[in-house]
């Protein structure tokens, strides 16, 4: 099998189909947050819009999330009159149903009790407002680095991805990541790839613009420019794209560059077949028996 | 001293064997710690059956210590019914989050001496993330987990010593945590003395569970017996 016919094959099992049961919760969990948030600030000129891997077409089943954004009108104050309050506000309400982890601009949504406690929905809810009547550019709060809020668009981030042509390579990126449990914004590596592969020729190979991303990243080190699309000079991305993340990236970009030329690319991606429920059932029932039991996990 | 610095050829040994065994895995090492990141491919018969993020600590005696295995994707959830601790237990070296892979009695049966890192991933680690994927798919693990807190270390030792007896359970801990007696009366109430009853059994105990370890069960043992919580939970043992 050609390189690109095996990355193929690695995209297709990756596929989330829309009525998988994945699928089906993660909108079913996001028509619940819009019903609790939308109830709650009842009279709220409230804009909601979807972002995430869903809507920029990256999604991978391995690796996904949804960014549900909730953006006021300008003038709105039903929630808050700062933005810090508008993001607290929004917290607190929906503590009531969910444990609420607070992240830099996101509220980060896991479950409460019983067999859901702790378990992370992959669901990001972004309070904003609108900069002006336009309903163009928000601003969103930001609890870290010097300033407190942030402009942007996601609209813009959006089709920033969308138009890149890149669509399969972030998709493979960031299965990369996700074998890797690299800690990376999917924010910033979406940025990384697009702007690492911007003068590659793109009539590429997906394999060669793969092995390209790795090396550029090895050749410079990982000192690649990035800039938010939506606020090019205004927003900082200095603390996500920070010295630990590079040197990360660029050792594991090494590592994978050595694995490719010494074999396979079954050795970064691993095999493709997917396997229905009853076998994965019955595997691991064989082995046990020819092993003659598995270890009893237990609790403190 | 952190062990990577005491041992760098342990440490060396370990990158060797985690890029042929599981090439995913990647070595965090700071000044303070050590640590493995990557996807955890959980096989059996031969086949990944489902994949993990995890991250794993080693302490900072390993390997006298065994490493702490936490999955990071917040795909298990933390309850005691699908074996992550919920607290920390500083006797046993649990940290709130990670995995409880088996009652530490059994740790000379998964992880005996001599056993490298990559043998503890391919056994007790590799069991812990197959038993969430049979629950995760029926509910139903075909390995039952143990019982919670000291009533799987009652589990364990019912099965080991061929009693329901409590009271039996906690003479034979007591004379593994203490150094036990021939003309002792055998802990199965016969009214033999040990050395012509269960002597060998208790001895050959002695071999697989460390005294210290046995005192903490022990205490466990009688603070259950009175239906009191174990001091454990509170890290005054």
């Amino acid at each position: 099998m050609k390189p690109s016919e095996y990355l193929s094959a690695v995209l297709q099992s990756q596929q989330l189909p829309e009525d998988s049961e994945e699928y089906r919760k993660l909108i079913s969990r996001r028509e619940d947050i819009e019903k609790i948030i939308k109830s709650s600030f009842k009279g709220a000129k409230l804009t909601v819009r979807y972002g995430g891997s869903i809507a920029k077409g990256t999604i991978i089943s391995e690796d996904y999330d949804l960014d549900l954004i909730f953006y006021f009108e300008a003038e709105d104050t039903s929630a808050g009159e700062s933005l810090e309050e508008i993001y607290k506000s929004f917290g607190k309400t929906l503590q009531g149903n969910y444990i609420v982890q607070e992240k830099r601009s996101s509220l980060r949504l896991k479950g409460k009790s019983g067999m859901e406690s702790n378990i992370d929905f992959y669901i990001d809810v972004v309070p904003g407002r609108y900069t002006d009547v336009s309903k163009q550019d928000v601003f969103i709060y930001q609890s870290g680095g010097d300033k407190k809020r942030l402009k942007t668009n996601i609209e813009k981030h959006i089709e920033h991805v969308r138009k890149s042509g890149l669509i399969d390579v972030i998709k493979l990126i960031k299965l990369w990541r996700s074998r890797k449990a690299l800690l990376i914004k999917t924010f910033v590596l979406e940025l990384l790839v697009i702007k690492v592969l911007e003068s590659v020729d793109k009539g590429l190979s997906i394999d060669q613009k793969l092995i390209k991303f790795w090396e550029i990243l090895r050749d410079k080190n990982g000192e690649i420019p990035i800039e938010d699309p939506a606020n090019p000079q205004g927003n900082d991305l200095s603390t996500v794209w920070d010295v630990t993340t590079k040197a990360n990236l660029v050792m594991l970009a090494k590592v994978t560059l050595d694995t490719i030329k010494n074999g396979q690319w079954e050795d970064v991606f691993g095999a493709t077949e997917k396997m229905s429920r009853e076998e994965r059932i019955s595997s691991i029932q064989v082995a046990t028996s020819l092993r003659g039991g598995r270890a009893q996990p237990w609790s403190c | 001293m952190q062990w990577h610095k005491k041992n760098p050829k342990l440490l060396k040994a370990i990158e060797e064997s985690l890029r042929k065994n599981y090439p995913d895995f990647w070595l965090d090492i700071s000044k303070q710690s050590v640590s493995v990141r990557g996807s955890f491919p959980a096989t059996a018969d031969n086949k990944i059956i489902g994949r993990f993020k995890v991250l794993i600590e080693f302490p900072e005696n390993y390997p006298k210590s065994l490493p702490r295995v936490f999955e990071t994707d917040g795909r298990i959830p933390h309850s005691r019914e699908r074996h992550i601790n919920e607290i920390d237990v500083p006797v046993y070296g649990a940290k709130k989050g990670s995995a409880c892979l088996f009652v530490p009695e059994e740790m000379s049966k998964y992880c005996p001496e001599g056993s490298s890192f990559v043998d503890f991933l391919k056994g007790p680690v590799n069991d812990f993330f197959l038993w969430q994927i049979e629950y995760e798919l029926s509910g139903n693990p075909s390995v039952k987990g143990r019982g919670h807190g000291v009533e799987g270390t009652i589990e364990f030792y019912k099965e080991k010593i061929g009693t329901d007896d409590l009271h039996e359970i906690i003479k034979f801990v007591n004379y593994i945590a203490r150094d036990a007696k021939g003309h002792w009366p055998c802990y199965c109430g016969s009214g033999q003395k040990l050395k012509n009853c269960h002597y060998v059994k208790v001895m050959n105990f002695k071999k697989q569970v460390s005294r210290k370890l046995a005192k903490i069960s022990h205490e466990a043992l009688l603070a259950y017996s009175r239906k009191k919580q174990p001091t454990y939970f509170s890290g005054n043992l």
